[in-house]
């Protein structure tokens, strides 16, 4: 069987987390009817030290992970109770706070436990999912030869355009040093294409021109297929049918470039939330149990 | 403003080309992005570079961003305004502002370096190069963000309050936000509810019973000298605890009761006196529960005193009152008219119980509250109108001397009248005819006073005997009446709880499923119901499922603070002995 994080050693840190959580639920309805359920009760302080122990034990993932001499359990072994004892956190927290809620620190650093938990979530789906997207993406070419076949196919694409009329020849030139590919966090993230051109202004004779959007190329292979019936000049036809494959082929590479950009920042972007939100889960967390003891 | 740009693209010096475009904007974008108006490339050119402003067709205005430069004459320069003619280099590329053809506001020529055209890899250099947000800055960020709002703001409400009062102002978090649940309604006041300090006064302890007792000074103990409970500093947070949801200020544990009265416990009065040791309870179960023992109101020698019964047999009272209940509970003998019908009906408890507005006692029975309405104090048949003072035997004596003097000499001095009534035998109209009123009407009210006080009359309910006056004569008397009102005066009862139990509320069904009436013929009856009454409803640990029993709580009989004891601040509580 595929051995992934989730069912690493017959999911033993999935049975541990169930056994975690039917213990914790005991101990939660064992508490006396002389008080509403809360964390105050002998219970409600077992919970909550069970809760710290594994937000503790959880935050250190970080250090193992850099730990590569250890001799500790191995790190798959350390993922999976991660993930595991990370989602029944929920539980036992919420088992400890017994349901109530307020606008107070102790709501805080549950919301923020919940905001690390589901971060943690989406970084599981994203070493679930994206590495065999990738790869399916990449087809056995890697970022870089993309880009040099990308500069190959431009190259020919203006040797091309250079024998057609300059209108083509400024378009296709304009089209390649316009093509837009990263940029900042949003655009990679989902991959938006904010390429350009400069195109010749409908209706003059002038040599003005207008820009714009060349989203997946596509105004530039809109105008060429127009243009394509309406050539005059012998072997006009051809070539453009010629730059009409080349802007095909770029089209295709430009967009498996930035998906795999976008895939390659989904991977990694989850941990800068789940990181941050965990030191402030930390620093809540400490205030609860400082506050709780200091207005005991 | 219509701007034409003129570019011209050279290789080694030499023009290649030339092109046009127009723009109407008043700003001109320069840089590598190709969302610049003007792209140009080079390793020394920004993906936004720098803003032309045309001032007017004579002034151009070159502005550089950050980290962007631009030069004239080999000057690196971060801004620049040329007149017309003038070149201005960025990068390997050069910009001027030329004559404007007809139909243009400014136009600007711009040289490009072909030869700087980049290859793709260092073209998206800058582009490919995303910094994710810093890990790091953001803990920190975060953290200080959380400690500073959630932690020393609020901090400062207890370490320096009015400097915290100022930072609130400005709309600094208080202590509140450190709040674990709402205040119990009773200690929604102004002034608590919005200071913690009031209640909390020392970082890491527990509320103390100080704090509470500075409020609550008038709250009374539970027991004369100290109590295990009374006597420790956070004592008021054994049985009291705040900030609950759902709101509970006092928990609701039997422990807490039974873990002191699990064995006997001496009694003591508030001198520091044993009076006895008080059985142990452990559950309110029979075995595991004292027997009621109802306190009993007793007369010795003209002294009431109200005594707890010491057994639970045959348990007798003494209010000098006849009264059997079974008589007045029996329609048979005794009924109560109905308005415009000829038929009875029975008597109900309401009728002459009612509940006071505390909902646990009932309101004193008097006669002429709840018996006058069926016993008249008519005596004489000749005068059934004439009723005696419901008052001491000295006065029912006198007013009866009176009355019969009275008639006497009326006999005497007046012509016969016919009588309204007529009882045969005891006719009475002509009694005193001819005698001498004082000594003839004497000896009348003598004859009937000795009738009322030992047949029939004040001896029907009033217990009667008889003394010797200061002259040696024999006087009747009738000893002093006195009702319990209370057999438990320690212990909680909600009769207004208690009447679901009847559809007919205060009616005899629901009097009588506890207090068994009917069958009560003598006024000595105590008719407090045993304790195996309440067990039926209230037994805890019975395995019996059939009826789903109603738990209880100590507290809900037994009050903690005991209104007979001295208050919690009294010296005797305080002494730490």
């Amino acid at each position: 069987m595929y051995v992934n994080i989730l069912n690493y050693a017959r999911r033993r840190y999935f049975w541990w987390s169930v056994i975690l959580l039917i213990a914790c639920s005991g101990l939660y309805l064992s508490q006396a009817e002389s008080l509403p359920p809360n964390g105050g009760s002998w219970q409600g302080y077992v919970l909550g030290s069970i809760g710290l122990f594994l937000i503790i034990w959880l935050s250190c993932l970080g250090i193992r992970k850099r730990s590569y001499a250890s001799k500790s359990a191995n790190l798959q072994a350390w993922v999976s109770a991660h993930i595991y004892l990370g989602i029944s956190l929920i539980g036992v927290a919420t088992l400890h706070c017994a349901f109530q809620f307020g606008l107070n620190v102790h709501t805080l650093a549950y919301m923020l436990m919940c905001a690390v938990i589901v971060s943690g979530l989406i970084g599981l789906y994203a070493y679930l999912r994206y590495p065999r997207l990738l790869v399916e993406n990449r087809a056995n070419q890697s970022f870089e030869q993309r880009l040099d076949s990308l500069a190959k196919i431009d190259k020919e694409g203006l040797a091309l355009a250079a024998n057609c009329d300059t209108e083509i020849q400024h378009m296709i030139s304009s089209a390649i040093d316009r093509t837009a590919i990263g940029g900042n966090l949003l655009t990679q993230f989902f991959g938006r294409d904010r390429s350009s051109v400069a195109m010749p202004t409908k209706g003059t004779t002038s040599k003005h021109s207008q820009m714009l959007s060349n989203e997946g190329q596509q105004t530039v292979i809109d105008f060429l297929v127009a243009k394509i019936p309406n050539t005059q000049k012998p072997g006009e036809a051809e070539r453009l049918q010629k730059l009409l494959y080349i802007l095909g082929r770029r089209q295709e590479l430009l967009r498996r470039l930035r998906r795999e950009l976008s895939l390659q920042l989904r991977t990694k972007l989850w941990l800068s939330v789940h990181i941050p939100l965990s030191m402030a889960l930390l620093v809540s967390l400490f205030v609860h149990i400082f506050t709780v003891f200091f207005y005991w | 403003m219509l701007i034409l740009i003129r570019k011209t693209r050279l290789k080694n010096g030499k023009v290649i080309d030339q092109s046009d475009s127009e723009l109407s904007t008043n700003r001109v974008r320069v840089g590598s992005g190709n969302h610049c108006d003007i792209q140009l490339f080079g390793d020394d050119i920004a993906t936004n570079h720098s803003d032309i402003t045309v001032i007017d067709e004579g002034h151009l205005k070159v502005t550089c961003r950050a980290n962007a430069n631009l030069s004239i004459d080999g000057k690196k320069l971060k801004q620049a305004t040329v007149t017309l003619g003038n070149w201005i280099d960025i990068g390997s590329h050069k910009i001027a502002l030329i004559p404007p053809p007809p139909g243009f506001d400014a136009s600007i020529q711009v040289n490009i370096d072909a030869d700087s055209q980049p290859s793709v890899q260092t073209r998206y250099k800058h582009e490919l190069r995303l910094k994710l947000p810093s890990s790091r800055l953001w803990s920190y960020v975060l953290s200080f963000v959380i400690l500073v709002n959630a932690l020393i703001f609020p901090l400062l409400h207890y370490l320096q309050p009015d400097t915290a009062k100022t930072l609130q102002s400005f709309g600094a978090p208080s202590d509140q936000i450190w709040s674990t649940g709402p205040l119990s309604s009773p200690h929604h006041l102004s002034g608590l509810v919005d200071n913690c300090n009031s209640c909390h006064t020392k970082g890491f302890q527990k509320v103390d019973t100080a704090t509470c007792l500075s409020c609550h000074a008038d709250t009374h103990s539970h027991f004369p000298a100290n109590h295990p409970f009374t006597s420790g500093t956070d004592s008021c947070q054994a049985c009291h605890k705040e900030h609950n949801e759902p709101q509970m200020l006092i928990v609701q544990d039997n422990k807490l009761c039974i873990d002191c009265h699990k064995t006997p416990i001496s009694k003591i009065d508030v001198s520091g006196n044993t009076m006895g040791e008080m059985d142990a309870a452990t559950l309110f179960s029979a075995g595991q529960h004292p027997h009621f023992m109802p306190t009993l109101l007793q007369e010795k020698a003209g002294e009431w005193t109200k005594n707890k019964a010491l057994s639970t047999q045959e348990i007798r009272e003494e209010s000098n009152l006849k009264f059997p209940h079974e008589l007045h509970l029996n329609i048979e003998k005794v009924g109560k008219k109905i308005p415009d019908s000829p038929q009875k009906e029975a008597l109900i408890c309401g009728d002459c119980h009612t509940a006071a507005p505390d909902g646990e006692h009932f309101l004193p029975i008097t006669m002429e509250a709840n018996c006058a309405s069926c016993h008249s104090l008519d005596f004489d048949d000749a005068n059934p109108q004439r009723n005696l003072p419901h008052a001491a035997a000295e006065i029912v004596r006198t007013y009866l001397h009176e009355f019969y003097i009275s008639q006497a000499a009326q006999q005497r001095y007046s012509k016969p009248q016919e009588s309204a009534r007529r009882v045969p035998g005891r006719d009475t109209s002509a009694r005193c005819k001819n005698q001498d009123p004082l000594q003839c009407g004497g000896v009348w009210a003598k004859e009937e006073i000795e009738r009322l006080f030992s047949k029939g009359g004040c001896v029907d309910c009033h217990e009667a005997y008889q003394e010797e006056d200061a002259n040696g004569d024999k006087q009747w008397q009738v000893k002093e009446v006195k009702l319990n009102t209370d057999w438990f005066p320690t212990a909680r009862f909600s009769h207004a709880a208690h009447h679901i139990m009847s559809a007919d509320n205060m009616g005899k069904e629901s009097c009588a499923s506890c207090h068994d009436a009917a069958t009560s013929k003598l006024s000595s009856d105590v008719l407090m119901p045993k304790m195996g009454v309440c067990l039926d409803c209230h037994e805890e640990g019975k395995k019996d499922t059939a009826k789903d029993n109603i738990k209880l709580q100590c507290i809900a009989c037994h009050a903690f603070h005991n209104f007979a004891l001295p208050t919690m601040t009294a010296p005797a509580m305080g002494d730490g002995k």
